[in-house]
């Protein structure tokens, strides 16, 4: 593989970065980019490659981005030769243990004035570490505190500092720091402004509307049902059953019917639901699955069963024991079901 | 046949021809090299764009309309007299204006151009400058960063050997910073990263709140026309403070006269919140090269916005040295969009340059886990930084059980979830019924050099491939659209180019007008009916000459600090 590496560059193999960059650039020219991107993309790849074989000095990162692990302990004494930048968060290490002093916030401007002087990559480390520091001394505080109280940082303080630093505009925090960690020093930054459109926002649908849209869709049941019932009694004249019982019955088997149908469509809700943009979705926010369907249409035959053998055993009284119960049915079958509605916006 | 380079910027755009081994700028219908990016109808419903617009902003404040490039990409309408359109429409208008002064200055017919973009601009920005383009009937052949373009023309004009440049654009409404290598005539694009929204208009914006607050006025009650008028004076007072020490001026509102005055240390602390906001990018960049600040070479500055002082002195004291700027920073953008144009046009002068692009941010599409759908994180597919073209593939799976389709969310940004970047398109890929974690689905981005993004769905298990097209994207129009946008805007009537001086003029005295007061005014009413009657008379070369003196008379007695 490396072999043909070289070979792409046409050159010998050797470990001098300077003639590898002058290799490239002679290739360069007879597969540009734009002319071939093709060849460009295997040149590349060969020169990435080749360039970073040993890693030598040219492209070290900057050593004062290497602090990912270096905890700093504020009790260990630093080495003779500091940089202006670890003088600063060594005192405010220093601060941070002073009782007296550190109640003060001119205390702390004084050290964090220092920062003006700073490069901007100087800047940045310190802004790490001053970060860290943070929230190092908010657990301090926390433990010091006598017990029954959780004492915490002065928000004038955490105010000083993001006035200097300006970390709650600063999203690359994410990258050192857990999301929990930022949280406790700053509100983080909103999404951007630029953002265009929205995707669609649901919330799940209150009783109301749903109760409302239910009865629009029975009504659109009820002939469809009555003419049912009035065939069913034609071919089955001896069917043990009053006329009511079969009309409820076989209403119901078309509601159900019909609902499944319409919520395994486009629409993904019938026809009650599509007028107060109600949708059946499941867990995951998508459509639901056939199986997902089939299930809520036998939960919803468990309640609406309840109600009917309640009403149809206890005459009148049962109307509102029947509902009763049927209400209660219907909220643990809430739990249950794999789909839920929920209404766009 | 000729390609041209043009920048199409939010306060300023200009064109640019590479011509025997030199760029060239070329100058507008009225002689000047930038044409201000504003759009004005007059009473009798006829365009105005450029200078003779720019000066309409204080008199006709409700018929004019500037910075539109803000908005480009996005669906807001900007009312103009009756109709109202969208910035991707205006730009068009810009674009078509700069078109005809290349037309008339080369004399041949112009159909292709390089046009430049903020580094930082996202996919959606990008498509709509495109169609801005097609609108104004010119074919597209590159879209560069506009950091990239003034590195070019710097490499040109400086030609070193092994160099590093960090280059820092300001420009009136983005901030872009690009860190460059150039060595045996490569042009190499470390990386790049930027602001969106951070430019010298906001400058402007924080001491026009100032002043409102200093004064305790409300500005959403300030009369448009006053409003324009301050915004006018702003400007002019941030240059002004960089050059001298101290700046004031006073303006009228609401019957009454206000003074407003501004030194240096007060204008930094005014700017501070913007003035953090600009080491985030170059923090950024520095990281992404992995090269230390004492590896920069040079420090380039281009774009307006950073001739101000406050700018300067900010950004020496964070990078511990003097920037430079050679080259015009207002000009430097067209240029390097002009070599960019040669460079595709295959100038035999340009034959040993090479230039490789980045990607300035990560693309990549939205994942859920099993447990958490509310907060979905993003998984970048091209990091940022990348160097271009590129095209990756990742591999991903269905969620769950009995999925019928996996819906691809494309976004652009560097956060952890989704949620906070920017949606630039969605797909469905359909895939068959099975167990959760079953179905594998291969998903390519493809990134070319105009920064235009493509994507590849592959199923496996169907051996099927989907095409990502981002209808959903805002600023993206159908066929039908297109065609009716260019019908609506060929419709618009637009002055004629050698109307163009006489108009400006015109549209500078009637600004003149609503500004000073008594007896000034009326001096200004005798020129403009003098001027109107030498109009009328029809003569060109009296026209000419009278022009020339009212000019002369302009500047020298009115107002001597008018910039442009």
């Amino acid at each position: 593989m490396i072999k043909q590496y070289w070979s792409t560059l046409e050159i010998e193999p050797t470990d001098d970065k300077r003639s590898i960059k002058k290799a490239y650039a002679k290739k360069l020219k007879f597969c540009k980019p734009e002319k071939d991107p093709e060849g460009f993309k295997k040149l590349r790849e060969a020169y990435e490659y080749l360039s970073n074989i040993d890693n030598v000095q040219e492209y070290q990162p900057a050593d004062i981005f290497s602090y990912h692990d270096g905890e700093v302990n504020f009790n260990s004494s630093f080495q003779d030769e500091e940089t202006p930048s670890e003088q600063l968060i060594h005192q405010l290490y220093l601060l941070a243990e002073d009782d007296t002093k550190r109640k003060i916030l001119d205390s702390w401007k004084s050290i964090l004035i220092q920062v003006d002087g700073l490069d901007i990559q100087e800047k940045r480390t310190v802004s790490i570490e001053c970060f860290r520091f943070l929230l190092g001394y908010a657990e301090q505080i926390k433990q010091g505190s006598p017990p029954g109280t959780v004492f915490q940082i002065p928000r004038a303080l955490i105010d000083y500092f993001d006035n200097i630093f300006y970390w709650s505009q600063d999203s690359s925090l994410e990258l050192y720091f857990e999301e929990e960690e930022l949280e406790q020093l700053i509100t983080l930054p909103t999404t951007p402004s630029l953002k265009q459109f929205n995707v669609n926002t649901y919330s799940e649908a209150d009783m109301h509307t749903r109760a409302v849209m239910t009865i629009i869709d029975i009504i659109i049941c009820v002939v469809p049902a009555l003419l049912a019932s009035v065939f069913l009694s034609q071919i089955f004249p001896k069917i043990p059953l009053s006329e009511n019982e079969v009309l409820v019955t076989s209403g119901f088997c078309i509601y159900l019917i019909y609902s499944f149908c319409f919520e395994m469509s486009k629409w993904k809700g019938s026809v009650g639901k599509r007028v107060a943009n109600l949708q059946i979705l499941n867990k995951k926010g998508e459509q639901s699955t056939i199986i997902e369907l089939i299930w809520r249409g036998c939960l919803k035959s468990v309640y609406v069963g309840t109600a009917y053998i309640i009403y149809f055993e206890y005459e009148f009284t049962g109307f509102i024991s029947g509902y009763l119960a049927s209400f209660v049915v219907f909220y643990f079958i809430q739990f249950i079901s794999p789909a839920k509605v929920y209404q766009f916006k | 046949m000729a390609l041209i380079g043009i920048d199409l910027g939010t306060t300023n755009s200009a064109c640019c021809l590479w011509k025997d081994g030199n760029a060239t700028l070329i100058p507008n219908a009225i002689g000047k090299l930038l044409t201000p990016s504003v759009v004005s109808i007059d009473n009798k419903g006829v365009v105005l764009i450029g200078q003779a617009a720019k000066e309409r902003l204080v008199s006709h404040t409700e018929l004019t309309t500037s910075k539109f490039k803000r908005l480009i990409g996005t669906n807001k309408k900007t009312s103009l007299g009756k109709n109202s359109y969208t910035a991707t429409e205006l730009s068009s208008l810009v674009l078509r204006s700069l078109k005809q002064d290349a037309e008339a200055y080369l004399n041949c017919e112009i159909t292709e151009a390089v046009i430049s973009v903020p580094a930082y601009f996202n996919d959606t920005q990008r498509k709509a400058t495109k169609l801005a383009a097609e609108l104004a009937s010119l074919k597209v052949d590159r879209l560069v960063n506009e950091p990239t373009a003034a590195a070019l023309a710097y490499g040109l004009h400086e030609t070193p050997d092994d160099a590093r440049y960090l280059i820092l654009d300001l420009g009136g409404g983005t901030f872009d910073v690009t860190i460059l290598e150039y060595f045996d005539g490569v042009m190499e694009v470390h990386a790049s990263s930027g602001d969106n929204q951070l430019g010298g208009e906001d400058f402007v914006e924080l001491l026009v709140d100032d002043f409102c607050t200093e004064h305790d006025i409300e500005a959403k009650g300030i009369k448009a026309s006053e409003l324009s008028t301050l915004y006018h004076q702003m400007e002019k007072l941030k240059r002004e403070v960089s050059n001298s020490e101290t700046a004031s001026f006073s303006t009228l509102v609401d019957g009454q006269t206000f003074n407003y005055e501004m030194n240096n240390d007060r204008f930094r602390k005014i700017c501070e919140p913007l003035l953090k906001r600009l080491s985030f990018p170059i923090e950024r960049v520095l990281m992404d090269a992995r090269i230390a600040l004492n590896n920069i070479d040079e420090v380039i500055l281009v774009g307006g916005a950073t001739r101000m002082p406050v700018f300067h002195q900010h950004i020496s004291k964070l990078l511990k040295r003097f920037p430079s700027f050679d080259l015009d920073p207002d000009e430097v953008v067209t240029i390097g969009a002009g070599i960019q144009a040669a460079l595709m046009a295959d100038d035999k002068a340009l034959d040993d340059v090479v230039l490789t692009d980045v990607s300035p941010y990560s693309l990549g599409i939205e994942i859920h886990n099993e447990s958490d759908t509310d907060n979905p994180y993003f998984d970048p597919i091209i990091e940022r930084n990348s160097i271009l073209p590129t095209s990756i593939s990742k591999t991903y799976t269905n969620v769950s059980s009995f999925q019928r389709k996996i819906r691809a969310n494309v976004y652009q940004g560097e956060s952890r979830y989704a949620n906070n970047n920017i949606l630039i398109g969605s797909f469905d890929v359909k895939i068959p019924m099975s167990k959760a974690n079953t179905t594998i689905v291969d998903i390519r981005f493809s990134y070319d050099m105009n920064g235009l993004l493509e994507v590849d769905a592959y199923v496996e298990k169907t051996a099927k491939r989907f095409n990502a097209v981002f209808e959903q994207a805002a600023g993206s129009l159908t066929e039908k659209q297109i065609k009716e946008a260019v019908n609506r805007l060929s419709a618009l009537k637009i002055h004629p180019r050698h109307e163009a001086e006489n108009k400006t003029l015109m549209a500078r005295l009637e600004r003149i007008y609503e500004q000073k007061l008594g007896d000034e005014r009326d001096v200004i009413a005798n020129l403009i009916a003098k001027f109107d009657f030498v109009i009328e008379k029809q003569d060109k070369q009296l026209i000419a000459r009278h022009r020339k003196e009212l000019c002369k008379t302009l500047d020298q007695v009115v107002e001597q600090d008018w910039l442009l």
